[in-house]
């Protein structure tokens, strides 16, 4: 994946990029940076923006693959009207895909109230799988953003996939 | 019972429980492995309930937490139904936020809607 071709030709304003490693001390350095740019707006705004953020970059550690060989996770930040997209990438084996997006299009097609019970009702559910807690991750951005989240799956070689998921706040 | 302290981090709140029954939670809860750090709490709440105070009262006040914290704080939650439905001890959560703060309002109204437990949103700021 062209990382630099792929911001590019991106339409709007960049304000972070980063590919590589997610580690627990970048969500800090990013946070701050977006605290820079969005000093304007108002703190339950740019709390918001922190959880969506936090929530989108722990997704990745979970679903990480170690593998070598495989593209490494990709976070991106830019502007694009009034709007603030963020941008995850992560590779994960393909058998993956069609589970993940039936979830996403699923999400999609929710108005507020729903996605507010089926929320609590995950939310209540017995056991507790880390992993497979993805529904909950999902709703909470889609709660938060408010909009359709927008993600695309690209092929890459030994059977996996990468998943390209973007949030618009 | 002993009393509890955890200090905060810098991803975890500051827990305080007390054997007189004021718990409290404050701070940011983002932990990636939140289940690791409310362990000590479960395990202190299991001794609580088997000889609680008339009165039990839990002040959150955090500022904000993650998906994998929200199940603990439900666990957390859950584990003191029993001793309120049984009228053993009176439990009360008090959920702070701050008045601009819609997201963590209606975080605590969602919770207030599936707990069952005495529930109070408090307005600050």
């Amino acid at each position: 994946m062209d990382a630099y071709g792929f911001c590019r030709d991106m339409p709007g304003e960049i304000i972070f990029v980063y590919r590589g490693k997610i580690t627990p001390g970048l969500v800090t350095a990013v946070a701050a940076v977006m605290d820079q740019e969005e000093q304007g707006v108002p703190v339950s705004e740019r709390k918001r923006y922190y959880h969506v953020l936090v929530e989108c970059l722990q997704n990745i550690l979970r679903h990480e693959m170690e593998e070598p060989g495989t593209q490494s996770p990709l976070l991106l930040i830019h502007k694009k009207g009034g709007d603030l997209l963020l941008t995850t990438g992560n590779a994960m084996p393909r058998e993956s895909e069609a589970t993940l997006r039936k979830k996403i299009d699923a999400i999609n097609a929710m108005d507020k109230e729903r996605l507010k019970s089926e929320y609590l009702e995950l939310l209540s559910s017995k056991g507790f799988s880390e992993k497979g807690g993805a529904g909950l991750g999902l709703i909470t951005l889609a709660r938060k953003s408010g909009r359709p989240l927008v993600y695309r799956f690209d092929r890459l070689d030994g059977g996996h996939v990468y998943f390209t998921l973007t949030v618009t706040l | 019972m002993q009393e509890l302290i955890i200090e905060a981090g810098e991803k975890t709140p500051l827990i305080r429980c007390h054997p007189d029954g004021t718990i409290e939670l404050a701070g940011k809860s983002i932990p990636e492995n939140s289940v690791e750090y409310y362990q000590p709490v479960y395990e202190w709440l299991d001794g609580y309930v088997k000889e609680p105070n008339e009165e039990t009262r839990i002040q959150m006040r955090l500022e904000y937490f993650n998906t994998s914290s929200s199940k603990c704080l439900l666990d957390l939650f859950r584990k003191l139904e029993p001793i309120h439905q049984s009228g053993k001890s009176s439990v009360t959560v008090y959920w702070h936020y701050e008045e601009a703060d819609e997201d963590m309002m209606e975080a605590g109204d969602d919770y207030s809607t599936i707990v069952k437990l005495n529930f109070e949103l408090v307005k600050t700021g």
